[in-house]
């Protein structure tokens, strides 16, 4: 008889390798082999977060980046799903825009921060937009797959079984592409928070980036490898709550 | 008065390419009565299929006229039932709300639905799994759960294209009784596609044999079976021999034709 070979969960995948890079890392730095200044430890690293949390600091530039990237991904998200139901339900608008969403998606969205600032400020808007901008295009490309990918066999049915075309795009179409929108969520979730981040790097006046931002200027090391870190953790967590939800809303796959 | 008429139907299909349109349906006369069971048998690419998408409304015929209880049919009648033979339920609801779906779709309440489709499901030997989804159902389970859909509306004529071509012959043979039963049951009208000539003559009262493209209608022929009717009573009986030779011989002469047709 074979003997069933125990499968180890993704968190417990990811914990075990976190802990051991830092275990090396703190190794290495203990015996003196690479300049702290530079590539600090996790012990110190722990320290700051802690001093951080306790000033209040962590708090502050997290929120405001959370919630300028939780408003891009909403924003982006929103718009691009419309946008792909849209390019995918009337060839006719995919004929005229496909070319020219290509074009805009393959530029360097990041490229154009700069101008966002100068036209909506420091603040929220200008993060929101980049984030959002970036977000925008997972979503509507994805989207307009998913549109395209419905089986036309279930539409056809359900059509014969009486269904109207608003019955058809809210039983058939929606529930078809909800996974394509998942997909989009998870993927655009990442790409959300560099666009806030890299906004606030931009031009700011708080938030992760502009911390990152400032730490750098001073080689504070140990402070931007601790915004780093804290924000690698948020994500995968972040990622793990959204595949749970995934789990459940697409059961029946 | 005939439930459902085709009159000198004819539909042909503008094609590309300046290439001449097709001709599916040459001329197609064909009336069925209210509670009989008629199968269209014919070689493949016949124009079967045509033939229920105009009487569903979906091909607007080129000439001739479809009445529906004596009415022209344009649009899709509520009356109709269609079972098609590629699996065509939902995959995201469970095989309750999919057989609650055609009342869905008619805005019948939400108790009601769940009522009736839980009767069907029984009736058609589905119990215990309304709360599965589709991709947990055999083949056979998954079309029974279709045809229950259909059946939830009582719709007053079924249409069946070739519903169990895709199914292993035991399934098959199992469903063709499950058919039998309802619709002696139910006494509602039953039009079914087929290309296979044993399980036309086993079902229906009523052959019409097709002619290969552009469809009309060669003959058709009587099956004075006894009723009910089980697949494996009547499969073996003579007359059901007898009668399948005939057809047979019939049909071939439609066979070798198709490939000469311009």
């Amino acid at each position: 008889m074979k003997k069933q070979r125990r499968e180890l969960s993704p968190g417990v995948w990811t914990v075990l390798i976190l802990v051991l890079a830092l275990g090396c890392w703190e190794a290495v730095a203990a015996g003196g082999h690479i300049n702290e200044f530079f590539f600090s430890r996790p012990s110190h690293l722990w320290q700051e977060f802690q001093e951080m949390v306790a000033s209040g600091m962590m708090a502050k530039h997290l929120s405001t980046t959370l919630q300028e990237a939780g408003l891009g991904l909403l924003f982006g998200g929103v718009l691009g799903t419309l946008a792909g139901l849209a390019l995918g339900l009337f060839p006719r608008v995919s004929r005229a825009l496909m070319p020219l969403m290509t074009g805009l998606n393959g530029l360097p969205k990041l490229a154009l921060g700069p101008l966002f600032i100068i036209w909506f400020g420091l603040g929220l808007q200008s993060k929101v937009l980049i984030s959002a901008l970036m977000v925008f295009f997972v979503f509507a490309f994805n989207l307009y797959a998913g549109v395209r990918n419905v089986d036309p066999q279930l539409v056809g049915a359900v059509r014969l079984l009486g269904g109207s075309r608003r019955q058809i795009l809210q039983k058939v179409l929606w529930p078809a592409c909800l996974p394509w929108v998942l997909t989009s969520l998870r993927t655009g979730l990442g790409l959300s928070l560099s666009g806030a981040i890299v906004g606030e790097y931009l031009g700011s006046t708080r938030g992760m980036g502009w911390l990152l931002s400032s730490a750098g200027d001073s080689f504070n090391t140990q402070r931007v490898l601790c915004c780093v870190l804290v924000l690698v953790v948020i994500i995968i967590l972040l990622d793990g709550v959204l595949h749970l939800v995934e789990k459940h809303l697409l059961r029946w796959q | 008065m005939a439930l459902l008429e085709l009159e000198n139907v004819t539909v042909s299909f503008a094609s590309r390419n300046g290439q001449p349109p097709l001709l599916a349906l040459d001329g197609m006369n064909l009336s069925v009565e209210q509670g009989e069971l008629v199968a269209l048998v014919g070689p493949s690419g016949c124009g079967k299929t045509t033939v229920l998408n105009v009487l569903a409304g979906q091909i607007p015929p080129t000439a001739g006229q479809v009445r529906l209880a004596g009415q022209t049919a344009k649009r899709l009648s509520p009356a109709l039932g269609y079972i098609s033979q590629a699996d065509t339920l939902l995959p995201w609801r469970t095989v309750l709300d999919n057989v609650a779906l055609a009342m869905e779709l008619r805005g019948f309440p939400k108790d009601q639905r769940r009522e009736t489709a839980r009767a069907l499901m029984e009736k058609m030997g589905l119990s215990g799994f309304e709360n599965s989804y589709p991709r947990e159902l055999s083949g056979g389970m998954k079309k029974r759960a279709a045809i229950a859909r259909v059946l939830a509306v009582n719709p007053s004529i079924l249409m069946m294209d070739e519903p169990f071509a895709p199914l292993d012959a035991f399934t098959r043979q199992r469903l063709q009784d499950d058919i039998l039963s309802v619709w002696e049951s139910t006494g509602s009208t039953i039009l079914y596609v087929t290309h296979d000539l044993t399980e036309a003559i086993t079902l229906a009262d009523r052959v019409v044999l097709i002619s290969a493209r552009p469809g009309r209608v060669v003959r058709e022929y009587a099956i004075d079976l006894p009723r009910p009717r089980r697949v494996m009573d009547v499969k073996f009986s003579p007359h059901f021999v007898e009668l399948e030779q005939t057809i047979w011989q019939d049909l071939e002469a439609q066979l070798p034709q198709e490939e000469g047709r311009p």
